[in-house]
């Protein structure tokens, strides 16, 4: 990995002309917000593409696989993902989501598009243990860099009732419809509804502020 | 109301809201609960709401590490490769040369970041599309305008029948469809419409044109740009 130096410097030693060439560029790249790092990849900055991917590939990949349970369909659906978001890099608003949440909604909705188009996949028991490990695995990288936002929303989980905190998650990041979800669970399918209504709900409450509305 | 639905409660769309954040709404349907929640402050704010907390969730999504490889192919498709730092040269001329290459490159760079605090648009843009219906015929064309930073769209449909209710939807950078604008035989001089485009969607590739009844009359594809 290259270390920061000084912008290319020279010394005139005698009659040579002695140049240092150590560059920065891959450090200050992974350097930049992720604002910031979009933009790059909006202006084709030199590696702003591959920082990118780096950054964000888990993330977009976990979601893609949590939605689709299918790994191959979860890579093309990832690859597809940071391929719209470069599309679309210039017309990002900062001020509508970070861009995390702009990237995951993406990935989301092309997730969606493609479960829908394939034949229904059968939904076990675990899928509902999938959607959200134990508080204690949580990645210590991902939650010191998004550490408030992820502690809200984990917070705000935890305080759910456990019907409704499984309801939400199957709906909200399985993607899986109200009649997916009854039949999972085993109950009605208007039950399935309450139940991710009052979720939705309690959510609300604890994550949007007066600003946000 | 959309012809042959039925008319749609506050009740109909809080009903909807779990299966209308997934996508999973079929239409007309979803266009009807979608116009009821348009005329309704109160719905709409339940789904926008919904929307926001369904979002705000995927911060707490698994996150999985992808299989090998998944990096050099994703940056690829972006248009990137990764890129190696040329070995030092030692001779004196190569130095010099490359010296003066870097010292560009650096104030490329400088350059292009101190763009983004003050970028501006004053350049006149416009891709133009055909539109064509679902039956594959081609009733017009479609185009989308930036100039001094605002941009617009302008559907031009000379031979139609306008009668009843149109709306025109551009797609998000997030695959959802957005509406733009609603008009009637009213609103049409000369068969052109237009409208102005919020500035998230001025990127946008997919234009679709739906009628009275919520389904897809026709559809354009702007070249990627």
């Amino acid at each position: 990995m290259y270390e920061r130096n000084s912008t290319a410097d020279g010394a005139i030693r005698g009659q040579s002309l002695f140049v240092q060439l150590d560059v920065v560029w891959p450090s200050r790249v992974e350097a930049l917000s992720d604002e910031a790092l979009l933009a790059a990849v909006a202006l084709a900055e030199p590696h702003a593409a591959t920082v990118f991917v780096r950054r964000f590939q888990r993330r977009v990949y976990g979601l893609a696989v949590t939605i689709t349970l299918d790994e191959t369909l979860a890579e093309d659906v990832a690859q597809s993902a940071f391929e719209r978001a470069w599309r679309h890099a210039a017309t990002y608003d900062p001020h509508r989501a970070p861009v995390t949440t702009w990237l995951l909604t993406i990935t989301r909705n092309l997730a969606i598009d493609a479960i829908r188009v394939r034949r229904p996949q059968p939904l076990s028991p675990d899928a509902v243990a999938t959607l959200l490990p134990p508080s204690s695995s949580t990645d210590p990288l991902e939650a010191a860099v998004d550490g408030d936002r992820f502690t809200r929303v984990r917070t705000a989980l935890d305080a759910l009732p456990a019907d409704q905190r499984r309801a939400v998650l199957l709906a909200t990041i399985g993607c899986r419809t109200s009649t997916e979800i009854a039949e999972l669970e085993g109950v009605p399918v208007p039950t399935a509804k309450h139940r991710i209504q009052s979720g939705l709900r309690k959510l609300r409450r604890a994550l949007l502020s007066e600003a946000d509305r | 109301m959309n012809a042959g639905e039925p008319m749609v409660t506050c009740a109909d769309l809080l009903d909807a809201v779990p299966d209308l954040i997934v996508n999973a709404v079929p239409e007309p349907r979803r266009a009807t609960l979608l116009a009821h929640a348009h005329s309704c402050v109160r719905c709409s704010t339940e789904l926008a709401d919904a929307v926001k907390v369904s979002d705000a969730l995927l911060d707490v999504a698994p996150t999985v590490e992808p299989p090998d490889g998944f990096e050099t192919r994703a940056a690829a498709r972006m248009g990137g490769h990764p890129r190696q730092i040329a070995p030092r040269w030692w001779s004196r001329r190569a130095l010099v040369t490359a010296a003066a290459a870097v010292v560009a490159v650096v104030m490329m760079s400088v350059a292009s970041m101190a763009a983004l605090e003050r970028r501006s648009d004053h350049a006149t843009t416009r891709v133009t599309a055909p539109v064509v219906s679902e039956a594959g015929d081609d009733l017009g064309s479609v185009d989308l305008e930036r100039l001094d930073g605002a941009s617009r769209i302008v559907i031009t449909m000379s031979d139609v029948d306008w009668d009843g209710t149109w709306t025109c939807q551009l797609q998000a950078p997030d695959g959802a469809w957005v509406d733009i604008g609603t008009w009637t035989a009213d609103d049409v001089t000369g068969g052109v419409w237009a409208a102005g485009v919020p500035d998230g969607l001025a990127g946008a590739t997919k234009m679709r044109i739906l009628g009275s009844s919520g389904s897809v009359i026709a559809g354009a594809t702007f070249s990627a740009r």
